[in-house]
């Protein structure tokens, strides 16, 4: 059945704006990424840095395991998908990023490779974990900022 | 060019409250927005229904864990037609302060 209604007050067309107000923020809410999802790939990804870094073959496969079942479980759980962005912008912060954990595992390799030491693939781990946990917090207030 | 023209489909306030649900993310969940809106299943289908069979909504389901699970997403012509009516909605609002 149509509403075939084409006029209305000023006071429903305000009540209209609050309600939309009310509910796109409702959305936004929902739509915070978790802190775990940040913290989570942090570490899966600082680890891999690592990993990769010091030549522990052996257990490549627990970073390559552990990221996607993080993904598929936060995706299992979430009743909302966000936006994503398409802007120019976060195309060549996500090829600085991909950039700079190569740079970062080839620097673990050198370290490694040159002295003898695992310290060097440790660090780079640690600053990969750092990187990424920062860009999930960036992310998720970049999200809180959308909400009036 | 944004043109502000009222929509009769959309203005009706549970429809209305599924594309404010809907228009600042990419899909949500059928159940969410039963939540929010606090109506039963029946009844949030009927209202998605009309969105759909006017263009402006669709539906995608998906098998997560063995479970069947409905999300709702708004098209590109729904986007539109929620702008236009939100500027209607403000342009009303602006002339009565004139």
């Amino acid at each position: 059945m149509k509403n075939n209604r084409t006029k209305i007050n000023s006071k429903e067309a305000k009540s209209a704006i609050e309600s939309i107000k009310k509910f796109e923020n409702y959305s936004l809410q929902h739509a915070i990424p978790s802190p775990w999802l940040g913290i989570a790939m942090s570490i899966v990804v600082g680890l891999l840095v690592f990993l990769i870094g010091s030549g522990l073959r052996d257990y490549y496969f627990v970073p390559i395991i552990a990221l996607p079942l993080i993904i598929a479980m936060y995706r299992s759980k979430m009743k909302v998908s966000p936006r994503a962005s398409t802007s120019k912008n976060t195309l060549i912060v996500l090829v600085g990023l991909i950039g700079l954990m190569l740079g970062l595992i080839f620097a673990g390799i050198v370290v490694r490779s040159f002295y003898g030491t695992m310290n060097g693939p440790i660090v780079c781990g640690l600053i990969a974990t750092f990187t990424i946990y920062w860009i999930s917090i960036f992310e998720r207030n970049e999200h809180k900022n959308k909400i009036d | 060019m944004n043109i502000a023209q009222f929509d009769s489909i959309i203005h009706a306030p549970n429809r209305l409250q599924i594309c404010s649900l809907l228009v600042p993310i990419e899909d949500a969940e059928f159940k969410l927005i039963r939540d929010q809106l606090g109506v039963s299943d029946s009844v949030l289908s009927k209202h998605v229904k009309q969105l759909e069979d006017a263009g402006y909504v669709k539906q995608r389901k998906e098998k997560v864990n063995g479970r069947q699970r409905t999300w709702l997403y708004l098209t590109e012509a729904g986007r539109i037609a929620f702008e236009r009516h939100v500027a209607e909605l403000m342009r009303i609002v602006q002339v009565s302060n004139l």
